[in-house]
């Protein structure tokens, strides 16, 4: 009998939800405004060539919603009476690939893939990962990380402790976080602004002809690794930091200065086509050879 | 008012994008003269937008909302203009792009200008005050409070750019 | 400046051979005289073709995008940003619409001469007072969010705190110097941005 009891005050005490499946499909414009809402689990998107949207996946019992037609449509989970609390779901939906998304999550990871469109995506802690064409990708997490994977028009990431990754980013970015750090590989951008406080930046690449790469840090080593033809003005300075200059080949500008500690450097290379201005307090500066 | 402006006013991006696709060409191609060059006048496009949106809750309908984007982007230019220490480069558009290369001052002669490339070529006094004043139709006295310089000089920047232009386009 | 200097000088003006304080007086002389003014208008008229030009020009790319990413930091709201209904100071609200113009002026080439073109202290006092007024509005929100959320927003502004404490410091030991003027500016913007989006998570919860 006791055994009973306590059974049923524990059930009572911590409703655990049940689970099940979703599998919904709604018609949608191709370039529908889509908000998806899923605070905890995975949220999965992927673009692809119908005019509809379609969600599978589990989710606690009776806490999906979805609705909309037309231009405009709502999805995700939360809880039935409408009280907070995060409810893990796995959800996969598939959308048109030029829709613009709105992403909501808190500790839910969310991927993207197979988009032209516009994605905004914002999280507390959750990894966000966006791969493939868009034309534009905002991305905010406090925490977790941020990875862009492929050439965007426009990306504006936010982070605070996790790690921003870019790969054969080209377009216009803006990246900041605080202690996380941000590195870039494959890069060719027109316009890139990268900031972070403590966090280390790492630039693999080069700066598209006439583009800029700007970068500010606190406390941040800052490791550039461009082409030794690179044609740029340069403008580097660490107020208490060490500053490295080591590309050295055909494009002999206005004079390559010795490396100096301490000390800012101006100087031009080639042409002087792009513009790469570097801000630190004390981090190290550092332009390489790739 | 129009329906879709007070739906801008009320945070309606959708509604906002579409007063952009309505209005931009006619901002980009004041944008376009004012900086005489085809990447400034991209970010000044921009910043005009983004200065729009973040004071449409002060637009209260008395002017014409494309005659009120065009302030913005003046204001926009000008402000710029004293912050920036960035090079020109003029737009030409040539068939020997190696001309580019004989240096921004002088045109390659021989060759005829359109009026566009003509008024890009001129210096940035000059072609401020004609844009302002010839195109989008100012008169001197606002030009000089806008600008911060003396309606002598604005007359005198006027002719400085007509004169010019005339040669140019004579060529 | 007579009259008569005056016409004599006018093509000279135009082709940019006066010396600054000729085309000055030149200039100067304009502002008084009326009649030059005229005369100006007459030899020089509006170039022809003008009526032709283009109303309308579209860019070459779809600016669009780059100016969504721009407003969806700016916040959902015309002339708002995204922070929660308690109040904030008057300027702060201008302070961080203009905070993107701040960057701009943050990455100039520091000047060489003692007048910077940030009014450093001036900015100061703004960011202090905005920063202030987010950081009572956290406190408000500290029990609508995690606690695990909580202690990253608060990690995340010891490692601003410090940075923008030594900033200042190397200031105060060397004031007027402006390079190190730009780098506390962009301490302040950060930790602003940073409680801004502190903030706007506790008015979500």
């Amino acid at each position: 009998m006791r055994a009973f009891v306590l059974l049923a005050a524990l059930l009572a005490s911590t409703p655990l939800p049940a689970q099940e499946k979703v599998n919904r499909r709604i018609a949608i414009a191709s370039d529908a405004s889509i908000r998806i809402w899923n605070l905890a689990g995975i949220t999965r998107i992927i673009g692809w060539d119908r005019d509809s949207i379609a969600v599978t996946g589990t989710v606690p019992s009776g806490a999906f919603y979805m609705g909309g037609s037309g231009t405009g449509a709502k999805l995700g989970v939360e809880r039935p009476d409408g009280s907070k609390g995060d409810l893990p779901a796995t959800l996969e939906i598939r959308v048109p690939r030029n829709a613009r998304l709105w992403v909501k999550s808190a500790s839910a990871s969310i991927e993207v893939s197979g988009l032209t469109g516009e994605v905004e995506c914002s999280s507390v802690d959750g990894a966000v990962r966006v791969e493939g064409s868009l034309r534009l990708v905002v991305a905010e997490s406090m925490e977790g990380n941020l990875s862009v994977y492929g050439p965007m028009s426009v990306v504006r990431l936010k982070g605070g402790g996790g790690t921003i990754t870019l790969r054969g980013a080209r377009g216009d970015l803006m990246a900041t976080t605080v202690g996380g750090a941000i590195l870039l590989t494959d890069a060719a951008l027109r316009r890139a602004h990268l900031e972070t406080v403590s966090g280390p930046v790492a630039y693999d690449g080069t700066v598209a002809a006439r583009g800029t790469l700007e970068v500010i840090t606190h406390s941040g080593d800052v490791t550039l690794r461009l082409p030794t033809e690179i044609s740029a003005e340069f403008d580097l300075s660490s107020f208490d930091g060490a500053i490295l200059y080591g590309l050295s080949g055909k494009g002999k500008g206005k004079g390559e200065p010795t490396p100096q500690v301490g000390k800012p450097m101006s100087f031009t290379t080639g042409g002087g086509d792009a513009r790469v201005t570097v801000r630190s307090f004390k981090g190290e500066i550092r332009v390489l050879k790739p | 008012m129009s329906e879709l402006v007070r739906r801008a006013q009320a945070g309606d991006s959708d509604a906002f994008a579409a007063l952009y696709r309505t209005h931009v060409g006619k901002v980009h191609a004041l944008c376009l003269r004012l900086a005489g060059d085809a990447h400034d006048a991209a970010d000044l496009t921009q910043d005009t937008f983004v200065r729009a949106w973040e004071s449409l809750a002060s637009f209260r309908g008395e002017s014409a909302l494309g005659s009120w984007l065009h302030r913005l982007a003046v204001n926009a230019f000008l402000g710029t203009r004293r912050a920036s220490g960035r090079r020109e480069r003029r737009i030409f558009a040539v068939e020997d792009p190696a001309v580019l290369e004989r240096g921004e001052e002088t045109a390659a002669p021989g060759l005829s200008m359109d009026l566009e490339q003509a008024i890009a070529g001129l210096p940035k006094g000059a072609r401020t005050v004609f844009v302002l004043h010839d195109i989008e139709g100012y008169q001197h006295e606002e030009i000089a409070r806008m600008t911060g310089i003396a309606s002598g000089t604005s007359k005198a920047q006027l002719f400085r750019a007509r004169r010019l232009l005339r040669e140019a386009l004579a060529r | 400046m007579t009259c008569r200097d005056f016409e004599a000088r006018a093509d000279a003006y135009a082709e940019g051979r006066l010396s600054p304080r000729e085309a000055a007086a030149f200039e100067a002389h304009l502002d008084r005289c009326a009649a030059c003014g005229a005369a100006l208008e007459r030899a020089a008229g509006t170039p022809p073709g003008l009526t032709a030009l283009a109303r309308s020009i579209e860019p070459a790319e779809d600016l669009w995008p780059a100016i969504r990413g721009r407003l969806a930091s700016l916040g959902q709201r015309p002339g708002r940003v995204a922070v929660p209904r308690w109040g904030l100071a008057a300027a702060a609200l201008l302070l961080i619409a203009f905070s993107s113009g701040v960057t701009a002026v943050l990455l100039r080439p520091a000047p060489r001469t003692a007048s910077a073109t940030l009014d450093v202290s001036a900015l100061e006092a703004q960011y202090a007072a905005v920063s202030e007024d987010l950081t009572g509005a956290l406190e408000q929100a500290r029990s609508r969010l995690d606690p695990a959320t909580m202690a990253t927003i608060e990690r995340n502004l010891r490692i601003i705190d410090t940075a923008l404490n030594e900033t200042r410091q190397a200031l105060a030991n060397d004031p007027g110097n402006p390079a190190l003027g730009q780098m506390v500016v962009a301490a302040w913007r950060q930790k602003v941005d940073l409680l801004r989006r502190a903030t706007a998570l506790g008015a979500e919860s």
